[in-house]
């Protein structure tokens, strides 16, 4: 289960500078890793206070906790991950219905169709798949995102997931389902915009 | 052999594709994959989506990334936060209290089985009793969660360099192989 770290691996090294006091290590660790775990973060959330608490929280964990991190049972970023993900879940049962922008809230409550700006704001591709994004299951958009943000394998995607490889893989078959019903409606709601327009 | 081999074939290899698309089949089953493909037009039509999904996602994904202003105020955030007490640091700080209670029950039952036939005749019991509830034991049970909190306290005020070696416990080094 735990992938060996590549000879070029630099993260080894800067963890053994780390525990032995070098802030320079742990600022290295740290910018290495906080593109990706913003990624992570707001993939999973898709709120970027929040994706910026959590990566904020995420390294100060793991910096005190440093010395409990055993490479026998996986990768750092693996480690780190977990980490995340842990907190990206504590901070949507915070959240009172987590699932659903307060925007799409009001719009699902008045049984209206989307507002003019919901229309424009899903020209780009990232905002549509946001949209979408924010109609799966926590679950579902877990495994999709850390499929997708980090290029993990399916076995360390079980491990940050705390869950059968299996049944990380049927996940990523539903989302990988679901996104693609949910961006072609999206597709179809953008063309039928532009043909409205000429 | 054959029949089997045929079998295969002609299953549909959707339950693989995603597996497929990021290169984590092995060479056996990529390669059943591709000649399920080369015959089924269906499982082709689920690949490009697949793949077209995939695209969005890496798109949307590789997108969202903080500023370079942030990343810096996000590092002086972490490096300057206060050394909070871990849930370790708080069973640490439980641990005299405990210890005492600990000194303080054991000799009071025991003692009360042994006092309970001497209480019948004599008191000899009772000099035991009086030494393991003496007020000593309570204020250094007190004391030490009080002390411990001093220490934070001196720590969040030192610099960055002894902050990063507070917070860094005892030196540690991991049993990596290669």
């Amino acid at each position: 289960m735990s992938d060996r770290p590549h000879a070029d691996d630099p993260i080894p090294a800067l963890i053994d500078r780390a525990l032995a006091g070098d802030e320079a290590a742990f600022e290295a660790i740290y910018r290495h890793f906080v593109g990706a775990l913003y990624r992570l973060s707001y993939g999973v959330l898709l709120h970027e206070q929040d994706a910026e608490e959590v990566v904020q929280d995420t390294f100060m964990y793991a910096f005190r906790n440093l010395h409990g991190y055993d490479p026998a049972r996986g990768s750092f970023r693996t480690w780190l991950y977990t980490i995340a993900m842990s907190r990206c879940r504590n901070k949507r049962r915070r959240r009172w219905l987590p699932t659903l922008a307060f925007g799409e809230l009001a719009e699902r409550v008045a049984g209206g169709g989307p507002r003019p700006e919901s229309a424009a704001e899903r020209t780009g591709v990232r905002d549509a798949v946001v949209a979408a994004l924010r109609q799966l299951s926590p679950k579902l958009r877990e495994a999709i995102v850390l499929r997708y943000f980090d290029g993990l394998t399916y076995r360390e995607m079980a491990d940050v997931l705390d869950c059968p490889q299996k049944t990380v893989e049927s996940r990523v078959r539903l989302a990988h389902e679901a996104l693609y019903h949910l961006l072609e409606e999206q597709r179809d709601v953008l063309f039928e915009g532009v043909w409205g327009y000429e | 052999m054959n029949r089997a081999v045929n079998g295969l074939l002609s299953r549909h290899v959707e339950h693989l594709l995603a597996a497929y698309t990021s290169g984590q089949l092995t060479a056996r089953k990529a390669a059943r994959v591709r000649r399920h493909l080369a015959e089924c037009a269906a499982c082709r039509e689920r690949l490009s989506r697949y793949e077209r999904v995939a695209s969005d996602l890496r798109l949307a994904l590789g997108s969202a990334r903080p500023k370079a202003k942030e990343i810096d105020s996000w590092w002086q955030a972490i490096r300057t936060a206060p050394v909070r007490r871990t849930h370790s640091g708080a069973r640490a700080a439980l641990a005299p209290v405990l210890l005492t209670l600990l000194l303080l029950v054991v000799p009071v039952l025991a003692g009360g089985q042994r006092a309970l036939p001497a209480h019948a005749g004599s008191t000899a019991a009772s000099p035991a009793l009086n030494t393991t509830l003496a007020p000593p034991a309570l204020v250094m049970t007190v004391s030490a969660p009080a002390h411990e909190a001093t220490e934070s306290l001196a720590l969040m005020a030192t610099s960055p360099h002894e902050h990063w070696a507070a917070i860094t416990p005892a030196p540690y080094a991991p049993t990596r192989d290669g």
